[in-house]
């Protein structure tokens, strides 16, 4: 496969990318949340084999190999909405613009699995600060690709296409909220959402959307795809609960990738040091 | 006997041994593919996933039985009434009903132990499971019917019990309308399988339902030989004008002997 454009790395930011990677250990101790020594990295063969990406397939296991032919290029990504300046960025533009940072992050799906991912990408906030939200930004919408040619889920009314999903806007600026365009220190693959997505790490990984074309600022909440789907199952924001019940899978517990017993789950996905106060005087199992 | 009896081997061990590669195939595939790895990265989910599948579709062949018997006998008569020709009917299939039987519920057991050993992993969580997700009590319940019927397939459980067999293993139709329900209330958007299962559950137990409306019986030997006979008697004079056969079909179907049926009921 010949690679991107967005993959061939001028070296200056490559040398930065070394930099960052000796760094990693250090940063991510301080102010920016790591995966705990606990947690040894997923092997990517099982990140990269195991997506919930419905535009493909439900079939977890079939998204890798029906994603193969996706094309990511020429990408770009509009930001409009409650914004001073709105304009279309161009996926090369977006990684001059932006410092790729590495960080190490648990993901973990609502379906009860989890893995720990090493993502690249640059802060949500960044991208969100250069198009200067006015004072009517309250919410941050975001909507992925609609391409039924390449991607067969979409031919099938699942789900109301394309993926929406949405933050409030003090969740986007959030330091741990990463515009992901790589991992394992390569380009993202398609499956995993080539070739930008979200990782929010105390989110359950539906609020992550993948292959980001369009990002609005709005005032008034959206509804977002899975909202819209099951609203008694899926609320607004997502956070990873253990106490708040689905009917199919168990939140008190997950399956790390690569293990064979479950263990327990974290409250924010352990993450709760850094983002609980986003969500001070809230009942979490009403705003679930 | 089927008509596609080869001189070799019975028709009744055949399909015995198709029973039994039937059965045992998704286990040997699933043990080889546990070996080799190729389970992907969430084995337990995967093989729990397959297990409850084939529970499933193996419990539902078990219904097929009598269905299938009882279209193969009317469509042998059919053509035995208006064409002279006598071809054959799939009553053997009964034999093998008990053996899909033992085979649903070994696949329904490991799937349960999958989920208990490896998902639960303790009675506090199964407790907690119970209480929050339904459909893991509907399915516990579904497993709990399965049990007495395992336990009471064997030939001496149907000499000891006699007709209270027939009644106890009625609880089938429980078994299979909760198992359906417990497919469907965990099926995540998008798979479509509990779904199919679901509706040809719905249309196996609506066939004992009509069957039962129009007064006939749903096991094609329980129908009497006046009825029959009368049934027979009535149509035959038609049949004869239309496909020219030489004596009235019925003459060539020999009266079933009272006590093979009862026995075979059971079997």
């Amino acid at each position: 496969m010949t690679p991107f454009p967005s993959e061939i790395t001028p070296p200056r930011l490559w040398l930065d990318r070394r930099q960052a990677l000796a760094l990693t250990g250090a940063a991510l101790a301080g102010r920016v949340a790591s995966a705990s020594a606990a947690d040894d990295i997923t092997p990517r063969e099982a990140a990269t084999r195991h997506n919930n990406y419905y535009e493909f397939s439900p079939d977890k296991a079939a998204v890798w190999k029906l994603a193969e032919d996706f094309r990511t290029t020429p990408w770009t990504v509009m930001v409009d909405g409650e914004v001073e300046r709105p304009r279309r960025f161009d996926l090369d533009e977006l990684l001059r613009l932006f410092p790729q940072e590495d960080r190490l992050y648990r993901l973990r799906c609502v379906e009860g699995w989890s893995m720990v991912v090493p993502w690249r990408g640059f802060p949500l906030a960044a991208l969100l600060k250069r198009v200067a939200p006015t004072s009517r930004a309250r919410h941050v919408q975001f909507i992925s690709v609609l391409r039924p040619s390449e991607m067969y889920g979409q031919r099938r009314p699942m789900l109301d296409w394309p993926y929406t999903e949405a933050l409030r806007i003090d969740e986007a600026m959030h330091p741990l909220a990463l515009v992901a365009t790589g991992l394992y220190g390569t380009a993202l693959p398609p499956q995993n959402g080539a070739p930008l997505r979200l990782a929010l790490p105390w989110k359950y990984g539906f609020k992550s959307p993948k292959a980001i074309t369009h990002i609005r600022l709005v005032e008034q909440p959206p509804v977002s795809t899975w909202m819209q789907a099951a609203p008694s199952e899926y609320g607004y924001f997502g956070n990873v609960n253990p106490e708040v019940p689905h009917p199919r899978w168990s939140q008190r517990r997950e399956l790390r990738l690569g293990e064979l017993a479950k263990r327990p789950t974290l409250p924010f996905n352990g993450y709760a040091a850094e983002v609980a106060s986003l969500y001070a005087g809230m009942d979490l199992a009403r705003n679930f | 006997m089927p008509a596609w009896t080869s001189p070799g081997i019975s028709s009744g061990r055949l399909l015995t041994l198709l029973c039994f590669a039937l059965g045992a195939s998704p286990a040997l595939r699933w043990g080889w593919a546990f070996i080799a790895g190729t389970l992907g990265p969430d084995p337990i989910a995967a093989l729990t996933h397959a297990s409850g599948w084939w529970a499933m579709g193996l419990l539902l062949a078990t219904l097929a039985i009598t269905p299938l018997r009882r279209i193969s006998v009317w469509l042998s008569r059919a053509v035995a009434l208006h064409c002279g020709r006598r071809i054959g009917d799939w009553n053997a299939l009964i034999r093998q009903r008990r053996r899909l039987g033992l085979w649903s519920f070994g696949y329904a057991v490991v799937h349960m132990a999958l989920y208990l050993g490896f998902d639960a992993g303790t009675l506090r969580a199964y407790a907690q499971d119970l209480a929050e997700r339904p459909f893991i009590a509907i399915g516990s319940a579904a497993l709990l019917l399965l049990l007495p019927l395992a336990l009471t397939s064997t030939q001496w459980a149907i000499r000891r019990m006699k007709r209270h067999w027939l009644r106890l293993h009625k609880l089938v139709y429980a078994a299979v309308a909760l198992a359906a329900l417990h497919g469907v209330m965990q099926a995540k958007l998008g798979h479509r399988s509990a779904w199919v299962f679901a509706g040809i559950a719905l249309a196996l137990l609506g066939f004992r339902l009509a069957a039962h409306a129009w007064g006939m019986r749903a096991r094609p030997e329980t129908v009497t030989a006046p009825a029959s006979a009368g049934r027979t008697a009535a149509s035959a004079a038609p049949a004869e004008r239309r496909c020219g056969a030489a004596s009235p079909a019925a003459d060539r179907r020999p009266p079933r002997p009272s006590g093979t049926t009862r026995r075979s009921r059971c079997s």
